[in-house]
């Protein structure tokens, strides 16, 4: 079950709507009484629009009743590890701290993904005084980079260098908070268009054989309903098609749009067949919205969806 | 100038912007251009759509430069002066293709090869498509051998690491103070070792506080075994190709889709080539619906024959395209708006089909030939 799961990682090729389906099943997961923490990988600040809000802080903030949502800074959580955990008070000037907190990351590729995951892996475990866990779900919508693979790739290839020390050692936690199913899951989102479809079979793959994770839900996003039946298709089929024409009627227009529509319908229908076909697990689709700009609205009608397919 | 007269001044152009919102189908349609402008071009790509490489008429792409075949252009009329050409980037040895090019030695090379940080260093970057792309793009660009180099830039967390992957390289390889740091330790030697951690600067006490000590050794071999000869050559590679992308003979261009999140990236990325002073083309925005008129203004809609069911789905599906429609053009509006006056914005409507033919591919072209 999706939501019996602590930890949620939303992969997907870039604007296939990772962001928007990660603060739909934080939403679903609010509305099933769940803490829910939902973080932000990226550099712009668009998980905050969808709940109406500016780009995410560094610290959880409170984006509806019981969720909070966060951005995760890789720089300002390496700065805050080394402090914590590894005393270098000794340096005491701030601006050659810094310069060296640069030079480190820049010379250990995969440092800012550990970092990331690290941070995740702390807001997991963290718990209040009545030793209760502070969050029941952790939502983390990664970067659009290979699906984000790189992100959760990262733990095995740092440990294989480092071996020992305390960050190989939280590396290592890192790596089996990842591979715990009872735990942890993959949420694969894709679009039902040829590059999309195709790069979400070969991440199923990957996640598989490489990452070793579950892949808890596969979503089709932007699906257009059965709005005509399939008597009417036929029928609208048959009309001419007209060219371009400054003088359309009212009766060339619409018909217009509706063979657009129909044609991209068949597109989209080849392809999530494609994808139904080369997967074990049964597709969630999520419907197209005539809008460029999503808000909340559209984001609680999605959230609805998920929480329908969750048997209760 | 129309927009793609910009193209036919420099010599490379890197097409950006984020996933899905077709870069290499737009990449493809530019190379056509260069084609057609009598100049021999390659069209430079990480994309693995097969369907794109069989409409150039290329089978698949692959790691070497294919000639895209002249009779693709013969069979829409075009009898084009130039050559198109399309490569797809092979990302995994190109890092180890480097360390052979400026070792030394033999034994050099083979250890740094064998060297534990070398190898996360290298396992890492290979990921790291925007630095190979770059360093391909350059060394072709370096060969002369086209007029023309059209770099699709492969999906990155962030357009921008693209810009600055040759300062990251620069920096790992080349920095000073990170060498400055290094180097009491490193010409200490092993045997000196012990002795030497007793006088630890703090940046190598943090590092191995950190990371244990056994990271410092491969550290300090893989700096050792690279001595500066070495070093210098990333270093001077990396700013070479920093003055070739900011030089006069590079043009930047955008692109996006109607959508919130790729403008933004896009407008995102055009205020950072401004304030980095690099030259910027313009915005293409790809996919966007038409300004569809008012039906009810328009005569004879009472006299359409429909079933009255029929005819409410027609219209709500009119109604739904005339919203997107809106939707698109405002979103190019605030575009126009953000970016300010003089910044060249050219749109290409949404295709019903995918583009995935040469026919297909022709049409984004003359879209982008108008102005």
């Amino acid at each position: 079950m999706l939501f019996d799961k602590r930890l949620i990682f939303v992969t997907g090729k870039g604007g296939t709507g990772k962001t928007t389906l990660s603060a739909a099943i934080g939403k679903a997961a609010s509305k099933m009484g769940k803490r829910v923490l939902v973080v932000d990988t990226s550099e712009g600040g668009a998980l905050g629009t969808l709940f109406s809000r500016g780009a995410l802080l560094s610290e959880p903030v409170d984006l509806d009743s019981n969720i909070q949502g966060v951005r995760i800074n890789p720089k300002k959580v390496l700065e805050e590890y080394i402090q914590k955990y590894i005393s270098i008070g000794f340096i005491a000037n701030r601006i050659i701290r810094a310069e060296l907190f640069e030079h480190l990351a820049e010379a250990t590729p995969g440092l800012r993904e550990i970092m990331t995951l690290g941070q995740i892996w702390r807001w997991e475990k963290r718990k209040d005084e009545q030793d209760e866990y502070i969050y029941d779900m952790i939502v983390v919508d990664t970067p659009a980079t290979g699906h984000g693979i790189s992100l959760l790739k990262q733990p095995r290839t740092l440990v294989e260098m480092l071996r020992f020390g305390p960050i190989a050692g939280q590396t290592r936690a890192v790596q089996e908070m990842l591979q715990n199913k009872d735990k942890t899951a993959l949420f694969l989102v894709t679009a039902p268009e040829e590059l999309p479809v195709n790069e979400a079979v070969q991440f199923i793959r990957v996640a598989e054989e490489e990452l070793n994770m579950e892949i808890g839900r596969i979503v089709v996003n932007g699906l257009y309903s059965e709005l005509f039946s399939p008597e009417e298709i036929v029928m609208i089929d048959k009309i001419p098609e007209n060219g371009p024409n400054p003088e359309k009627k009212a009766y060339d227009i619409i018909i217009d749009s509706a063979k657009t529509y129909i044609s991209r319908k068949r597109t989209q229908n080849y392809h999530v067949d494609r994808l139904q076909q080369s997967i074990g697990q049964e597709l969630l689709r999520i419907p197209y919205f005539f809008t460029n700009a999503l808000s909340e609205l559209e984001i609680d009608a999605i959230s609805g969806l998920l929480r329908q397919r969750e048997p209760s | 100038m129309t927009f793609l007269e910009q193209l036919d001044k420099v010599g490379i152009v890197i097409c950006c912007g984020s996933g899905g919102v077709g870069k290499t189908t737009i990449s493809a349609a530019l190379g056509i251009h260069g084609a057609l402008t009598g100049r021999k071009t390659l069209v430079l790509t990480i994309d693995p759509a097969n369907r794109l490489a069989d409409s150039l008429g290329v089978g698949a792409f692959e790691h070497e430069e294919q000639r895209i075949p002249e009779e693709k252009f013969h069979s829409i009329g075009l009898r084009p002066s130039g050559e198109l050409y399309a490569m797809m980037l092979d990302t995994a040895r190109t890092f180890d293709r480097l360390i052979s090019k400026y070792a030394i030695s033999e034994a050099m090379r083979e250890s740094i090869l064998e060297n534990r940080y070398y190898q996360h260093l290298s396992s890492t970057l290979a990921g790291s498509y925007e630095y190979m792309a770059m360093e391909k793009m350059f060394e072709i660009y370096n060969e002369k051998r086209y007029d023309l180099i059209i770099l699709d830039t492969p999906p990155s967390r962030n357009a921008l690491d693209f810009i600055e992957a040759p300062n990251r390289i620069s920096n790992l390889f080349g920095n000073n103070l990170f060498r400055k740091i290094l180097r009491p330790y490193m010409d200490a030697g092993k045997a000196g070792m012990k002795m030497f951690r007793l006088f630890a600067s703090p940046f190598q006490h943090m590092i191995r506080k950190m990371f244990g000590g056994r990271v410092m050794d491969d550290l300090f071999d893989f700096f050792h075994l690279g001595d500066d000869t070495f070093l210098d050559g990333f270093r001077s590679r990396a700013d070479a190709m920093k003055s070739i992308l900011s030089g006069s003979d590079t043009l930047f261009l955008a692109a996006a889709g109607p959508n919130a999140a790729p403008m933004n990236e896009a407008m995102f990325l055009h205020q950072r080539l401004k304030e980095s002073d690099l030259p910027f083309g313009g915005f293409i925005i790809n996919r966007v619906h038409p300004l569809l008129p008012d039906i009810f203004q328009t005569p004879a809609f009472d006299e359409m024959e429909f079933d009255p069911d029929l005819l409410d789905k027609l219209i709500k599906n009119y109604r739904n395209f005339q919203a997107l429609g809106i939707s698109d053009a405002l979103s190019v509006r605030q575009l126009a708006k953000t970016a300010g006056p003089g910044v060249k914005i050219q749109t290409i409507p949404y295709f019903e089909v995918d583009v995935f033919d040469f026919t297909g591919l022709y049409r984004i072209y003359e879209h982008l030939l108008e102005t």
